[in-house]
């Protein structure tokens, strides 16, 4: 009986990961340090977002073009003022124990404060994960998007000009 | 009487030189009432031989053993336990139970491609802002941060690509 049930235990914990990084580091950090805040826009918010660009208004200056909110799912920003290098360590041991999911954009050095990793499949980015380390604020700032970040997407993210042309 | 006859025999039976009717001469010899003294010390020996061919089983040998065979041995009540009588359902639900969890866990694995966007739990979302206004403002600071760091890593790479061939020029 033993046996049978050390094989359920297996078998369930093939596939265990079924959330966005920000929920698992809220789980594994909310508990230790309550100063954590997570703001989060989820799929139905994102939906009346594009329902109220696409609707006429002249008044509003879009800083994001429409194409990357269309591209996104989900978004959630988690900061922190307090033990924010302890936390910001943590975080990285957190994308380090899950490196099958999450690969690094670009290739990461040790004591960089800025990190950028990635979720990717077929090519599409599913899930991108910023990690900001602000040593003179001593803030931390997690970034967690979900979606389908294509090529396009992040050209226009990594070109610095987030205004609509 | 002369008892030469029956002394050459002894000590042909001690040589082992009788023959089977000589052996039946000395068994008939020393199971008769009269016999010397000085060979009354073998009479045991051709005696028990006669005594053990006389042993045979008796009239109720057979039904002793019939009764010895067809004896019913009592039957000891032994209790059964709840779990005991449950236990080959209990084996059958683990069988499949295994069955079905790995079966649920290869096809999830076979279908992780073609469901990649439902390995986020959406429906746990809940939102922070009721303001789709301000849900913009976030997401427009988050997309600016992610930006900058994406500008600022870009840099970084390219700097770090840059240094092999600095140092090749210097050498």
């Amino acid at each position: 009986m033993k046996r049978v049930l050390c094989l359920l235990l297996i078998a369930c914990s093939i596939h265990v990961w079924g959330q966005d990084f920000a929920s698992k580091f809220m789980e594994q950090c909310a508990k230790e340090d309550g100063d954590i805040q997570c703001q989060t826009v989820s799929p139905i918010m994102m939906e009346k977002l594009m329902d109220t660009m696409t609707a006429p208004n002249g008044d509003r200056d879009e800083e994001v073009p429409e194409y990357l909110l269309s591209k996104l799912k989900s978004a959630r920003i988690i900061t922190a003022t307090k033990q924010s290098e302890k936390l910001f360590r943590e975080a990285e041991q957190l994308i380090e124990k899950n490196k099958n999911r999450f690969s690094p954009l670009v290739e990461n050095q040790p004591g960089q404060n800025n990190k950028v990793f990635v979720r990717k499949h077929d090519e599409v980015i599913r899930e991108l994960v910023v990690l900001n380390l602000n040593p003179d604020e001593k803030t931390l700032t997690i970034v967690n998007l979900t979606g389908d970040m294509d090529d396009r997407f992040m050209k226009i993210l990594s070109s610095g000009k987030l205004k609509q042309d | 009487m002369d008892y030469k006859y029956i002394e050459q025999l002894l000590e042909r039976y001690w040589q082992c030189e009788t023959s089977l009717e000589e052996e039946a001469i000395l068994k008939t010899f020393f199971n008769q009432t009269h016999i010397p003294s000085h060979l009354m010390p073998y009479k045991p020996l051709f005696v028990s031989e006669k005594m053990w061919q006389d042993v045979k089983l008796g009239e109720d040998f057979d039904a002793r053993i019939m009764a010895h065979i067809e004896k019913d041995e009592p039957v000891k009540a032994r209790r059964i336990t709840w779990v005991r009588r449950m236990m080959p359902l209990y084996k059958a639900a683990a069988s499949v139970a295994i069955i079905l969890t790995l079966g649920n866990a290869a096809q999830s694995s076979f279908r992780r491609e073609a469901t990649v966007e439902n390995d986020y739990n959406y429906e746990n979302y809940q939102d922070s802002y009721n303001d789709p206004e301000m849900a913009y403002n976030q997401i427009s600071d988050a997309l600016q941060m992610v930006s900058q760091s994406l500008s600022e890593a870009s840099k970084q790479d390219s700097l770090l690509q840059m240094q092999p061939k600095e140092t090749q020029k210097e050498q």
